[in-house]
């Protein structure tokens, strides 16, 4: 199979890169795509713990987005439209075929690279950190988890959160506010105690 | 300071704060460790945030290795491909009787990259054997054919990712796959050539009577057969350009010097067909080659003209002879914003009491100095 390189596409300005793809350069596809494909995949993973079904649909996603180079318009909005359309297909997945749930365990995370800063903190001050706030989130709605997501991964701000959702921009901004205030409450006290700890196991 | 203010979930969905947490960026980084060290008394906040933002990034932690993503995207490319390449094939429409046609030719070229260029031109007694239609039925690889019928342009990606901006009235000619030694496409009607840097495999423009090649770069090539000249303008970069039989009398006799002229940046090259000459002018807008240059103001004050000259001569690649000696008492005051090149030589030339012309595709000051 001949590979593909997208080697020159790398430093490409956005809009040579764009004309490129509505001209139907498959290279420069694959260079948008590379651009998404990690944010697409770990918001996929949001959705469904069928984490093969979240690369075809992907694949599909973009595919679509091929087919209709010539139509679709503004370069800028692409990291919205496509969130927005993966949603819709492993939604529509997820009501056609039987249980795939939103995760929330994480149980399969892989090992993690840590930090010094990781390693220097206490192991089990850390563990105990990430149960609080799986017991947190847990205790969240899946629209809570889903905002807080879009809004700290995603890096999107509420208007872009409201169009790939399909909500009001205010739900959004009350949903976010309503999920910090329940996060906060629970969280701060129980993170200053473990600092307070942390401070004690140094010294 | 904003920062000043945040709590927590504020620093959390900050940028850079974010950046400095995953230690993705070394800017921010050395912008929060500086911070801290003003901001003592927001230490626990910022530490707070920074726990959470951990703790938050690991929980939404997933599997996805760059080697994954990579075989993925080679997948994707491939289907890519393959999709194009089924809905793009048209099919090859029979050309009208090629032996009436008049072809006059017209070909300009501009160059935006700044590399070598040879174009050539063959003008042959054997009109009819140089037409489109001729050397599209006689080309050996089976080629495919795009023909704007449109009123806007059309855009063209031949397969080794070279582009073409089609024309109205426009066709041009290309193979599926290019073979291993050159690139050769067949074009009538007036194209934007945006080629990829090949060195090894020479693109070649066959349009009507003319042969561009080039090794990478941009430029535009006109061909209707209304025109009885041919034209090059070069934007940046250089072309060399030569008449058809010295340069058949070149590649015949290896060594042999060839006689051509080479054009520079907003120069053009006009070839007659009638009295086969190159004539060599300058393009009657010339463009800025260094467009950081231009709509922007620019202060001259006591500023020798020679100064301004060279200025002027880098941002259009256009050079300007003067006399030195002559020309360094004179000062100037002036403000450029977004005069042309002539507009501002005609200031300059007005404000020093001397005239220019353009000889030779180059501009020439007279003046008999300042006092």
């Amino acid at each position: 199979m001949e590979r593909f390189t997208t080697a020159g596409y790398r430093n490409l300005p956005p809009d040579e890169l764009w004309r490129r793809f509505k001209a139907g350069d498959e290279r420069a596809l694959g260079e948008l795509a590379r651009k998404h494909y990690p944010g697409l995949y770990n918001y996929g993973l949001r959705l469904t713990t069928d984490s093969e079904l979240v690369w075809d649909t992907i694949q599909d996603l973009f595919l679509d987005l091929w087919d209709h180079r010539e139509t679709v318009g503004n370069a800028v909005f692409v990291k919205t439209y496509l969130l927005k359309a993966l949603r819709y297909k492993l939604l529509k997945c997820r009501s056609q075929h039987a249980p795939i749930h939103l995760d929330d365990s994480e149980e399969n995370a892989t090992e993690q690279t840590l930090s010094i800063e990781d390693q220097i903190i206490d192991q089990e001050i850390h563990t105990e950190q990430e149960q609080l706030l799986r017991r947190l989130m847990a205790g969240l709605s899946k629209r809570q988890q889903e905002v807080l997501y879009l809004r700290f991964y995603q890096n999107l701000d509420n208007s872009e959160i409201a169009q790939i959702m399909g909500m009001e921009r205010q739900s959004v901004a009350n949903l976010l506010h309503r999920t910090f205030k329940e996060l906060r409450s629970h969280w701060s006290p129980d993170l200053l105690l473990s600092l307070l700890l942390l401070y004690f196991s140094k010294s | 300071m904003k920062y000043k203010l945040y709590n927590a979930e504020d620093f959390l969905f900050d940028e850079s704060f974010r950046q400095w947490v995953n230690g993705t960026s070394p800017q921010a980084t050395a912008f929060w460790e500086q911070w801290l060290q003003e901001n003592p008394d927001r230490a626990d906040v910022v530490r707070q945030a920074k726990e959470l933002a951990h703790t938050l990034e690991n929980y939404y932690q997933d599997n996805a290795t760059e080697a994954r993503i990579d075989s993925e995207l080679q997948r994707l490319m491939h289907q890519a491909a393959e999709r194009r390449d089924e809905t793009a094939e048209i099919p090859v429409i029979p050309l009208p009787a090629f032996s009436r046609w008049r072809w006059a030719i017209a070909a300009s070229v501009l160059v935006i990259l700044g590399l070598g260029i040879g174009l050539f031109i063959y003008s042959s007694d054997q009109i009819q054997e140089k037409s489109y239609a001729h050397l599209t039925q006689t080309a050996g690889d089976s080629l495919q054919e795009k023909i704007n019928t449109s009123d806007q342009a059309m855009t063209v990606l031949l397969c080794d990712g070279s582009l073409v901006k089609l024309q109205p009235n426009s066709r041009l000619s290309y193979p599926k796959r290019f073979s291993a030694t050159s690139r050769t496409v067949y074009l009538d009607g007036e194209g934007f050539f945006d080629v990829t840097k090949n060195p090894a495999r020479p693109f070649l423009i066959y349009a009507n009577q003319t042969v561009t090649k080039v090794l990478g770069t941009s430029f535009l090539v006109r061909a209707f057969e209304k025109e009885e000249s041919v034209m090059v303008i070069v934007q940046t970069g250089r072309v060399s350009v030569y008449k058809q039989q010295d340069y058949e009398r070149s590649t015949k006799n290896k060594g042999q010097q060839v006689q051509g002229i080479i054009l520079t940046p907003n120069q053009q090259m006009t070839y007659n067909l009638a009295d086969r000459q190159l004539m060599k002018a300058l393009v009657e807008k010339p463009r800025a080659i260094a467009p950081d240059n231009v709509n922007r103001e620019q202060f001259f004050e006591d500023t020798p003209v020679t100064k301004i000259f060279s200025q002027i001569s880098k941002t259009y690649g256009i050079k300007i002879i003067f006399d030195e000696e002559n020309l360094s008492a004179c000062l100037v005051n002036l403000t450029f914003s977004n005069e042309s090149m002539h507009e501002q030589l005609d200031v300059i030339c007005q404000t020093i009491g001397a005239t220019y012309e353009i000889l030779d595709g180059q501009v020439v000051i007279h003046s008999k100095g300042c006092q």
